[in-house]
């Protein structure tokens, strides 16, 4: 899995802690607003690289696997049923979605399934009886 | 994409800003109200699937005024889009290199204060929003909003830690205090600024360079006892 915290860049996105005023007061142009938001540099992505090519002809293209349309058969399935990873069923297309997200990231319709933990805030299963993380109790 | 554009059930006013994840759009939903649409770069997901939806799940579990909340998903031909709650104001970076205002004591402990308070949920929430920036932050003169939780993840996840947050909230407040400081350049922001002993120790302990704090609550009481304006006794380095 990537790790978005990883090595190099996970040092990158602390602050150097001892700059003064020729960074503080240097903010205009691309080198400004790179350097200046997130410290992380050369690491990420370019922002305007590619968007749109090739996109209206396959735009799913790219998107995560794990969020396509399910098969035709397994759409407009009735009840949100927990994956083994603790995801849950779109009720209106039938993509697995993350525990925790209030929308289908595939087709956009509403989870009623979504909740969270009342102690530490972490996205709790559909169905779960306790926080996974800290054990919990999620309902009264 | 041009105005009038139409995305699911809103309108597309303008575009608004663009960062590493794609393009930020105004639009106006079906009652006229505002919303963002943050439509995704796809090689953003070509290149990170499964962290690519960290930022849906998170904002689905925060409620918070200074947060913009997740309003929806659309999947369309256009794109792939978060609609978002629209936070009003320009961003620190706007104000700060665009209109260069000169943010005062107060502006700094009212901005201060709003996001040592943000950071005070989303902690208690286990986030950790890991891209705090001039850039990721706006405000209108009254709130402050928190925006871009692009590169949230819950803490302990790919490593992530609240000091994280507490470094990146120092960072910016350092770019505010230098928006109306004229003196030499010579070195860092603890030999540049006139700064008292407690702002200058809470911003070191933000950065790193002291003791750090254990607790958010901790972090931002400090704050607003070093931040206060009407507690302010300055030192003069120049005469050091």
């Amino acid at each position: 899995m990537f790790d978005f915290f990883s090595g190099s860049s996970k040092k990158k996105r602390y602050p150097n802690p001892n700059r003064g005023g020729s960074y503080y007061q240097q903010g205009s142009g691309l080198f400004g607003h790179f350097m200046g938001s997130s410290m992380s540099g050369s690491s990420r992505p370019r922002y305007g690289q590619g968007y749109g090519q090739g996109h209206s002809q396959n735009y799913t293209q790219g998107y995560p696997q794990g969020y396509q349309q399910a098969p035709p058969g397994q759409q407009g399935y009735p009840n949100q049923q927990p994956s083994p990873q603790g995801q849950s069923i779109c009720p209106s297309c039938g993509a697995s979605v993350p525990a925790g997200s209030k929308f289908c990231l595939s087709c956009g319709a509403r989870m009623a399934s979504a909740s969270f933990c009342p102690n530490c805030g972490k996205p709790v299963p559909p169905g779960a009886r306790f926080c996974p993380d800290c054990g919990t109790p999620t309902s009264k | 994409m041009t105005a009038g554009k139409r995305i699911g059930d809103y309108t597309v006013d303008t575009k608004l800003g663009s960062g590493r994840y794609g393009v930020c759009f105004l639009a106006r939903d079906s009652h006229g109200e505002k919303v963002v649409l943050k439509r995704f770069r796809r090689r953003l997901f070509q290149k990170n699937p499964p962290g690519s939806h960290h930022e849906a799940v998170i904002l689905s579990g925060l409620d918070h005024p200074s947060i913009p909340e997740l309003l929806g998903v659309v999947h369309e031909r256009e794109g792939y889009f978060f609609v978002l709650k629209y936070m009003p104001g320009h961003t620190l970076r706007q104000l700060l290199f665009r209109e260069h205002h000169i943010f005062t004591e107060e502006d700094i402990f009212r901005i201060g204060a709003q996001l040592s308070e943000a950071l005070v949920y989303i902690h208690s929430r286990s986030v950790v929003h890991g891209d705090l920036s001039i850039s990721n932050i706006v405000d209108d003169g009254h709130r402050t909003g928190l925006l871009d939780f692009g590169l949230a993840r819950y803490r302990g996840e790919d490593g992530a830690a609240y000091d994280l947050d507490y470094a990146c909230l120092g960072n910016v407040l350092l770019y505010l205090l230098y928006s109306g400081w004229h003196g030499r350049r010579c070195g860092a922001w603890y030999d540049e600024l006139d700064l008292n002993a407690d702002k200058e120790l809470f911003l070191r302990r933000l950065l790193r360079l002291d003791r750090g704090f254990t607790h958010t609550e901790q972090m931002r009481d400090a704050f607003l006892v070093a931040f206060s304006p009407h507690t302010e006794t300055y030192t003069d380095k120049s005469k050091g």
